[in-house]
């Protein structure tokens, strides 16, 4: 009982850190997609028109300023998973929360939303599949959480 | 109490001065409107910096430019002084690019020099009153003493060069200087800060865009501005390269930034033809800078990407949180979203929602166009060196003295009037010389093309430079803070500032 527990307070530790670590690299690879796919980003330009380290300076940078939200956007999964998980039914949609809470930075912290929605949103979805993933590796399945 | 003069606030009078001078006002508004055209005379002055490091790299372009900017700039009212290679001592310090066709050239240049070196000639150069040479030992004390002279308010330092760049850190970038010296952005850093007045530059060399640090307080990092207000314009970012780079084909390819820019101060085009187009936007009579810069963003085709300082800063400012972020489709109004509108319209690029796709798609379709066009290039130069050795190796079996230059025997060569003879052998004796002389003529035409594929693909890059700038302009504006946005406008204003400033008090 008391291992289980352990096991369980290590899961959600790994899967905070996993997240955390994760949500700066999901946003860039996602805002990246998108502005390939719209034609238009700085970092189809800064590929061609700037040192790959300068590149990297402002990749580094930015991770580092953004864990800030990163780290909450972790305890968001961890909540996700201990909210949705124990049921079948809630198990479904285990992930909800990680592309809800993307939406809710775009309208709480930026001052055109819609400009950044797309992007947020898209690297919850990326986070959740993160989530999800991990949560069937670590032997959780249909019937529910770590069985 | 005083009382300010309406038409020429600067000459005040007390309200007594007033009544006993009344009569004389008319007078001492002309003696006024004399003493402010005096300062205006004196209050601006330029510093011009051209040629290369050494004399192959010092193309004609660049005296033509220089004197034709000094013209310019003497129709503003602003007084310059120059500094050109190696200063006034007579030995020849400009290359010439010759434009006779290949079969007028000597067959011993065709045959032994590189496809650039066959087209050069050399001479002194002809620019007048020459303060000098632009070795950084007689370059740092003129700056200085401009920059510490109070008889001046502002200064202009111009780049008609070449530029570099190792890498690293941004305040590497410099100009190379006559006998290998240089002028790089920590030095002139160093110098404009501890001047007393404004610092603004015209720099058209490659890499200039490393010149912007001089706007801020320190040299390689930071957006804080300096305690002076220091701007410019340049031909291109810290990494990219400009026209004066490119080793032109002919004499009569000029093309770069300083050339867009100054036609648009002097109202005509470096070979007098009248621009087709007002560059003075506000129409309140004269052309500042930043309007002469808006006109070569519009109307330059070269390979130049120009930036100023105050579109370095939005570059720089981008927080962390929008600078990954996609950009929107719709761009915010402003100058630089109407020059796109514009460009993208001299371009016939259709303005619709996928327009930056649809640029982008051209330029990567121009990029492997390019490719093909260079690859072709590079087996065209082969093809030269390769018959080039065969005829060397020819002319070496009869005249072994050609194959050690600068020796004695090379030297009782040339004296003993066996160049028309060696000349004559290679024209006629070998049939590899004709095609010789036709694969130097193709590769030069195809140098030519790289050159003007490298000036569309240009213009492509510079129109989605304009629409990163009008939705930078636009976040600045609604995300920076009060003092992001102070030290924006303080730098749109030193770049707006007119050349001569006392005239505007006037």
């Amino acid at each position: 009982m008391v291992g289980k527990r352990k096991i369980g307070w290590l899961y959600l530790l790994i899967l905070w850190a996993l997240i955390s670590v994760l949500a700066w690299p999901a946003y860039i690879m996602c805002s990246t997609a998108l502005a390939f796919y719209g034609g238009e980003g700085w970092q189809l330009d800064a590929w061609n028109s700037l040192p790959f380290s300068e590149l990297v300076r402002h990749f580094t940078s930015g991770y580092a300023a953004s864990a800030v939200f990163a780290a909450p956007v972790g305890l968001v999964a961890v909540a996700d998973y201990l909210l949705l998980s124990r049921y079948k039914a809630t198990w479904l949609i285990g992930g909800i929360f990680l592309p809800l809470t993307g939406m809710a930075i775009a309208f709480a912290f930026y001052k055109q939303p819609a400009a950044a929605l797309p992007a947020l949103a898209a690297t919850g979805v990326v986070l959740a599949i993160i989530h999800r993933s991990i949560d069937i590796i670590a032997g959780s399945d249909s019937r529910g959480r770590l069985r | 109490m005083r009382e300010s003069n309406p038409y020429h606030p600067h000459c005040n009078y007390s309200k007594s001065s007033r009544q006993i001078f009344k009569t004389l006002r008319y007078a001492t508004a002309i003696v006024c409107t004399l003493s402010a055209a005096q300062l205006s005379a004196q209050s601006t002055e330029a510093i011009l910096i051209g040629g290369g490091s050494d004399v192959h790299d010092s193309h004609v372009r660049f005296e033509d430019s220089l004197i034709w900017i000094r013209s310019v700039l003497s129709d503003q009212n602003v007084s310059s002084t120059a500094y050109f290679n190696d200063g006034d001592n007579g030995y020849p310090d400009v290359s010439v690019a010759s434009d006779d066709s290949v079969r007028q050239r000597q067959a011993l240049s065709m045959v032994f020099d590189d496809s650039y070196k066959q087209m050069l000639s050399f001479r002194n150069h002809r620019l007048n009153n020459v303060s000098g040479g632009t070795g950084i030992d007689v370059l740092e004390p003129a700056i200085s003493a401009k920059l510490t002279d109070k008889s001046i308010n502002q200064l202009l330092i111009v780049n008609s060069g070449l530029g570099a760049y190792p890498g690293g850190s941004e305040e590497l970038a410099s100009i190379p200087l006559w006998n290998d010296s240089q002028l790089n952005v920590r030095q002139l850093h160093q110098w404009a800060h501890s001047g007393n007045m404004p610092v603004r530059f015209v720099l058209s060399q490659s890499h200039s865009g490393g010149f912007h640090r001089l706007a801020y307080k320190h040299p390689s990092r930071g957006l804080e501005l300096g305690s002076q207000t220091h701007c410019g314009f340049t031909a291109s970012s810290t990494y990219g390269t400009s026209e004066t780079s490119i080793k032109h084909p002919s004499k009569s390819e000029q093309h770069d930034y300083a050339s867009y820019f100054f036609s648009a101060l002097a109202g005509y085009e470096y070979d007098g033809e009248i621009i087709n187009r007002f560059a003075d936007q506000d129409d309140d009579g004269r052309t500042s800078l930043r309007e002469a810069h808006m006109f070569a963003l519009l109307e330059g085709k070269s390979i130049d990407l120009p930036l100023s300082t105050s579109e370095d800063y939005l570059l720089r400012w981008q927080p962390w949180y929008l600078r990954w972020q996609p950009a929107q489709k719709t761009l915010p109004n402003n100058e630089y979203t109407r020059i796109f509108r514009d460009v993208a319209s001299q371009m016939r690029i259709a303005l619709t929602d996928n327009v930056a796709k649809d640029i982008r798609n051209r330029q990567n379709h121009l990029l492997r166009e390019l490719k093909d066009q260079q690859q072709l290039y590079t087996k065209q130069l082969g093809s030269i060196a390769q018959l080039q050795a065969t005829l060397q190796s020819q002319a070496y079996a009869q005249w072994p003295q050609l194959n050690a230059p600068y020796t004695q025997g090379y030297e009782s060569l040339v004296n003993s009037g066996q160049i028309p003879a060696i000349n004559r052998f290679l024209e006629n004796t070998q049939p590899q010389y004709t095609t010789l002389l036709e694969l130097i003529d193709a590769a030069r035409q195809s140098h030519l093309a790289n050159v003007l594929k490298r000036r569309e693909i240009a213009q492509h890059e510079k129109l989605i430079q304009l629409r990163h700038l009008a939705l930078l302009k636009g976040q600045l504006l609604e995300n920076g803070s009060a003092a992001q946005i102070r030290d924006y406008r303080s730098l749109v204003s030193c770049e707006e500032a007119p050349l001569h400033v006392a005239q505007d008090n006037i």
